[in-house]
């Protein structure tokens, strides 16, 4: 009773205070309710991004943990630096019985194997596309087919020859030059496919081994891949989706593009080199001002050629008719394709539209089309090369990661193409092990180390293992497929499925039913694997993801930094406009203690007026804080870069406001409103009562 | 007031005080003896710098003597903690002054209860009669839910009146109580305090410069440069000082 009296005095003097003393309220007010609604805003959006980050990352990639040797020499980064090769985990020699300790876990939803590694690509020109049709027919006896690839391989070579005429001089300077401008003459005249009527193998031999390699636009692509179960992958994680064509089917040996790789390297330059243009104009930039804009503008028509030779002979009277139309000029084809491709900030789009609509069709829009066929080749640990031809079934994004280059560089094969790839065992490796071994006797050999035991061993014999090679230095570097000691694998169809839920595998994704509950399902997991003495190690995928895993972290830092300086300058504030106004209360407060309030009760009051001022302003404060968050979750902040598309996990970030957020923050405020008060209200509690008695 | 009722309300005994001032100090009272009895209607006076409010501030507990005795309801103050003076006040004296200091974001009614509610005895209903009775003593209850800014100076001084009665305390200091008003409502606000002494019995003491008000005292105190002037036998001589001053200061108005 007596206690509630005096907070209810307590109460109206304080309330009365924060009135009476307006513009000091007004002050400490707008600080308290500043920093209130950017701790609201703030942990909500940070909350968001986490949230937004971790199914971008999780749902896409990492799954929720994942699994790899306790004692591999590197950490896990799948996210983490894209230079740095393929860290080196070393192989889980079982999974079966890996997913099986997993699964019996609680929280565990599923296990899924996956490795990491690089690859070569190696994309033919059009010349060498046009070849392989021919030799298809040649060996069907399709002479339909043969005819018909024999008049577009001729027509090529026929435009390759027209191309050196019309650059006799820069090849005469050059004595390379000359005998290539010399095999493609040949090549092209008519006593060449006379001879190739009688003798088409001969034929195809002289245009395959000397005429192919004076085109130029072949390449090696350097790429990096992912090797995984496609069916419990496209299952598990929900970012998944195929773009084109269809996913690998069960039990094949299958590839996916990533579709931004896919964008950005398979693609026929000369769409690549617009669509750089059009995204160069879609940010605002002009080519006329950007330099790399108008470079790249500048080298546009010089890439005509690369269309030329594959338009087949057919479409190109009509694409010259169409283009003299559109583009009110005369002339012949290149010239006509020169003028096309001779863009500045007002045609460029039109003319990309122009493109795709009526050149597109009639070329290889992408180098490996959907439906092919690619031959990988890798680099074993050991150093040596392995190649696996699989075809292509199509291409996946990775919703959230599309534009991001860091995230996106993922392509997609199966698991047991990988282990191949990767120069592990595969069950069809061991039966043929077997089969030799019984014909010959060698000695036994392990799985894992069956590579070794048949091509290494001996390091003397051995070349230092080389570097892992990385997609960036591989990239139109011939050397590799020099020094290669080839080993191509028979390129059979398919696979036992079962065989993706057993064998080896570098590292696995364990998904929970319950994110929330990753600490607790990690320490679990870690400690089953332990008693399963399968000497593992669990890690979030905060760890997994490696650099990008480390982002959300920083940014909470430096939102808490921000809010403690903000609420350190608050406390400063707060504390000398309390002393003051204290000064100015001498009296007031004097007349209190001589009529007998305790310096207790001095205190207080001035506790209480701070309570009230924080709660007044926290509450509006989080009340604008909760309207913001409101406001940006229906509206949403679209994304603007890669890697806030990254973090946002979508083109916009939805934040959502939790009764934490606002909590959080009140507790906050009024701890700090409390703390700068603790030193005016001593102050205030030290008045002599005698100072009442002064004048005032 | 009942179990006390034997002694002196105050009792001074040779009182000295000194205010150290940078180097050097200043003596404000220089060995002053008195006692004020209970009911009495007592005025100190003197000129400026003559010791009035020190005295005032001695006897009202928020300042203690350099030297000598200072007695208040039977207590040596200098013998009390800071604590204790304090509950002191609050439970036995009231206080009136010169610029009323009443809480300004306290309307009225809630200035009067103030030092009930710090207290804490009475419950909400009972410290509600007390309050409009003391109000309507001193004849505000028109003006309970004002704020004293909404007041007159005379007004303002009621308000401190009745926030000093009304916890029923054994002595009532007020100094220079009229001091801030012109001097008809001064004259009121003493008559309003001389009725409520009479028909209350309350105790009061205050220190004042005006001659009219002076006349109004049962009692005159007289100070000078630190000394009693006149009206204070038993100077130096405390025990038939104090009876003496009992006996005398008992005076109907």
């Amino acid at each position: 009773m007596t206690g509630l009296d005096r907070l209810l005095i307590l109460w109206r003097i304080g309330l009365g205070n924060v009135r009476r003393h307006r513009g000091k309220s007004l002050v400490v007010g707008f600080i308290l309710a500043f920093g209130t609604c950017l701790v609201v805003v703030g942990s909500a959006l940070v909350d968001a991004v986490d949230e937004g980050m971790r199914r971008s990352i999780t749902q896409s990639l990492t799954g929720h943990l994942q699994i790899h040797r306790a004692d591999a020499e590197d950490e896990l980064a799948l996210f983490g630096d894209t230079f740095a090769g393929v860290p080196n985990l070393g192989v889980m020699t079982d999974f079966a019985q890996v997913a099986e300790v997993a699964r019996r876990v609680p929280n565990v939803a599923d296990v899924v194997p996956m490795g990491t590694n690089v690859a070569m690509i190696y994309t033919g020109n059009a010349l060498d596309r046009r070849l392989e049709e021919l030799r298809a027919a040649l060996r069907d006896k399709d002479t339909a087919a043969q005819a018909r690839a024999a008049t577009r391989a001729r027509h090529i070579v026929e435009r390759m020859a027209g191309q050196m005429e019309e650059m006799t001089d820069v090849v005469a300077e050059d004595s390379n030059l000359v005998v290539g401008a010399a095999l493609i003459k040949e090549g092209a005249s008519d006593d060449f496919w006379r001879r190739f009527d009688a003798d088409p193998m001969a034929g195809l031999e002289f245009l395959e081994n000397k005429v192919a390699p004076q085109q130029t636009a072949q390449q090696m692509l350097g790429l990096r891949f992912l090797g995984t179960d496609p069916q419990k992958f496209a299952a598990r994680f929900d970012r998944f989706s195929v773009t084109r064509g269809e996913a690998i089917p069960p039990g094949a040996r299958g590839f996916l593009f990533n579709e931004g790789y896919y964008q950005r390297f398979v693609k026929h330059r000369v769409a690549r080199e617009l669509d750089r243009l059009i995204e160069g104009l879609d940010e605002g930039l002009s080519i006329a001002e950007d330099a790399t804009l108008k470079a790249k503008a500048a080298a546009l028509p010089t890439q005509y050629t690369r269309i030329l030779y594959q338009l087949d002979p057919e479409v190109t009277e009509p694409l010259a008719e169409q283009l003299r139309a559109y583009l009110g000029a005369e002339g012949d084809l290149p010239t006509l394709l020169q003028a096309l491709l001779t863009v500045d900030d007002d045609t460029a789009r039109a003319r990309s539209a122009w493109f795709y609509e009526h050149v597109a069709p009639h070329i290889e829009l992408y180098r490996v089309p959907v439906g092919s066929e690619v031959t990988l080749k890798t680099a074993t640990p050991n150093g040596y090369t392995r190649a696996r031809t699989v075809k292509v079934y199509g291409t996946f994004t990775l919703s959230g990661l599309e534009r991001s280059r860091i995230a996106g560089v993922y392509n997609l094969t199966d698991l047991v193409t990988f282990r191949e790839l990767f120069g592990m065992m595969t069950e069809e490796k061991r039966a043929e092990i077997e089969q030799m071994r019984a014909e010959i006797g060698v000695k036994d050999v392990t799985r894992d180390e069956a590579e070794e035991a048949l091509f290494g061993g001996d390091a003397a014999l051995v070349a230092a293992p080389s570097e892992r090679p990385t997609p960036e230095d591989a990239a139109g570097s011939p050397g590799l497929a020099e020094l290669e000691l080839n080993i191509e694998l028979p390129d059979d169809a398919g696979y036992d499925p079962e065989e993706l839920t057993r064998g080896p595998t570098p590292h696995a994704a364990v998904l929970l039913d319950d994110p929330d509950q990753q600490l607790q399902t990690a320490l679990a997991l870690q400690a089953a694997f332990d008693e399963a003495g399968l000497g593992l190690k669990v890690v979030g995928w905060q760890e997994a993801a490696g650099l990008m895993g480390q982002a959300v972290r920083v940014i909470r830092v430096v939102l808490y930094a921000t809010v403690f300086i903000l609420l350190l300058v608050a406390l400063v504030i707060i504390n000398n406009s309390m002393v003051m106004a204290t000064m100015e209360r001498i009296h007031e407060i004097g007349t209190m203690r001589a009529i007998g309030a305790q310096r207790r009760f001095i205190t207080r009051l001035f506790l209480v007026e701070s309570f009230a001022l924080a709660a007044i302003a926290g509450i509006i404060g989080a009340g604008l804080g909760a309207g913001i968050i409101g406001w940006l979750s229906s509206v949403g902040i679209p994304s603007t870069s890669p890697f806030t598309d990254l973090l946002y996990s979508g083109p916009a970030l939805h934040p959502t406001l939790a009764p934490g957020h606002v909590i959080g923050a009140l507790a906050l405020v009024f701890f700090f409103a409390l703390l700068s008060t603790v030193y005016p209200a001593r102050v205030a509690a030290r008045i002599p009562p005698v100072q009442a008695m002064a004048e005032g | 007031m009942s179990e006390q009722a034997k002694g002196p309300i105050v009792e001074l005994i040779n009182v000295h005080k000194i205010y150290p001032l940078g180097r050097t100090s200043v003596t404000a009272l220089r060995g002053i003896s008195l006692a004020i009895g209970r009911g009495e209607f007592a005025a100190i006076a003197g000129p400026s710098g003559s010791g009035k409010t020190t005295a005032l501030n001695l006897i009202g507990c928020v300042d203690t003597a350099s030297e000598g005795v200072v007695r208040v309801d039977g207590h040596d103050t200098a013998t009390l903690k800071e604590k204790d003076l304090t509950a002191l006040r609050l439970n036995r004296l009231g206080f009136i002054f010169q610029s009323f200091n009443l809480v300004a974001v306290l309307d009225v009614f809630q200035n009067v209860e103030f030092p009930l509610l710090l207290q804490g005895k009475l419950g909400r209903k009972a410290r509600a009669e007390k309050v409009s009775a003391i109000i309507e003593a001193v004849g505000l209850s028109e003006h309970q839910r004002h704020r004293p800014t909404e007041l007159s100076g005379g007004q303002r001084q009621r308000v401190a009146i009745a926030r000093a009665l009304v916890t029923e305390p054994a002595l009532v200091l007020a100094d220079e109580p009229t001091a801030n008003l012109d001097s008809a409502t001064g004259q009121r606000i003493i008559e309003l305090m001389r009725d409520l002494n009479a028909r209350q019995g309350t105790t009061f003491l205050f220190s004042t410069h005006d001659p009219k008000v002076m006349e109004m005292a049962g009692r005159l105190i007289q100070l000078e440069d630190g000394h009693l002037v006149d009206g204070a036998p038993g100077d130096g001589a405390p025990g038939d000082g104090v009876a003496g001053i009992g006996a005398a200061g008992i005076t109907a108005p």
